[in-house]
């Protein structure tokens, strides 16, 4: 009988703590499932919102526009080199010569601003007597910026693009293009830089950063 | 002997009973009490040889990146439960090495905080498509 009854008793239990255990997962699981943030549920009704805004930023350092480690030469008074193959040996010594700058695409599905800026100018970056630090946009694909359009639509404009030749690099925010494309083939733009490292600049490892910050509009 | 023998059988029976609902009380408590809210949003890069921009809303897209660039999307967050939320955040998937994620943060009724996520990417990182995903727990504290 004592037997009998311990058996009802254990089987009880063990009944309760599976219902427990299912009941607590299942509660669980029905709470961190984790609910999807879509574009559509930004104006949802739940108490705690996340919204992803449309504005995108890339920050490229230009080491990884690498001409390397050199030296102006002693009868120079400075070093010119750009992403275009300049690269003078009366001048410099030792610097790759480098034929492509970046390229910078509008990978999403709406047109964009596009604002970029540096960390540093010239001085900072480069350092000594005259130096030089300067970008260039194009259009690698033809008619990839546009000006602003209706609503979000672009215009074809070819001198909507900035700093069609070699501008001195701005350390504030400034609108490259005023209407980046996101439609494909017509969604790329170059970024050439030119440096002139005088022959007293700084030393050692250099660095800077362009931030490129790209907003729909 | 076989009378013995079930009350040991007993003993450990009722030890992981006792055992598996402290656990699933734990569990409840955790999930009805301790967090608020939770999101999933999903990640994706593309590391390539050149940089690209998504601004698409419905994800973290990081668009296109070379090594050694950083990409940045923005969350903004906010709530209106009666008091402070703990906001905490949790990554997965391949994309996770490559993504920094802030402290957690209390976040007041009524405030937003925009939030920014990075994907930094080495100078080593082998082309390819990345993604993963990113948890944020809003908890109660």
């Amino acid at each position: 009988m004592g037997e009998d009854l311990s058996n009802k008793t254990l089987v009880f239990i063990v009944g309760v703590t599976l219902v427990v255990l299912l009941f607590s997962t299942a509660v669980y699981y029905s709470r961190f499932k984790g609910e999807q943030v879509t574009g559509a549920a930004l104006t949802d009704q739940a108490r705690a919102r996340i919204n992803i805004t449309t504005r995108a930023s890339i920050n490229f350092t230009v080491n990884s526009v690498d001409w390397g480690s050199g030296y102006v030469n002693d009868t120079a008074l400075y070093c010119q080199l750009n992403t275009e193959g300049l690269n003078n040996p009366a001048n410099c010594t030792n610097f790759t010569t480098v034929y492509e700058g970046l390229r910078l695409e509008n990978d999403g599905n709406r047109n964009v601003e596009l604002n970029l800026s540096t960390n540093n100018s010239a001085a900072q970056f480069l350092g000594g007597t005259g130096p030089a630090y300067q970008w260039k946009f194009g259009n690698n694909e033809s008619d990839s910026c546009g000006s602003k359009g209706i609503g979000t639509n672009c215009v074809s404009n070819s001198s909507a693009l900035q700093y069609q030749s070699y501008t001195t690099v701005s350390t504030a925010s400034g609108e490259v293009c005023p209407c980046f494309r996101a439609n494909n083939p017509s969604d790329l733009l170059n970024l050439e830089l030119q440096i002139r490292v005088p022959s007293d600049s700084f030393t050692g490892l250099r660095e800077s950063t362009i931030t490129a910050i790209a907003t729909v509009i | 002997m076989r009378k013995k023998k079930l009350k040991s059988n007993t003993l450990v029976i009722m030890i992981v009973c006792a055992a598996l609902v402290t656990a699933g009380a734990v569990l409840l408590f955790f999930s009805l009490f301790a967090v608020y809210k939770v999101y999933d949003v999903k990640m994706t890069i593309e590391i390539s040889d050149r940089s690209g921009f998504n601004t698409n809303t419905d994800s973290i897209n990081f668009g296109k990146a070379m090594p050694g660039n950083s990409n940045t999307r923005t969350l903004v967050m906010s709530h209106d439960f009666s008091r402070p939320l703990l906001v905490h955040f949790k990554k997965s998937g391949n994309i996770s090495g490559f993504v920094t994620i802030p402290d957690d943060f209390y976040l007041e009724p009524g405030l937003t905080r925009e939030v920014p996520i990075n994907a930094v990417i080495p100078d080593d990182a082998a082309e390819g498509f990345y993604d993963g995903n990113l948890r944020v727990y809003f908890r109660r504290i």
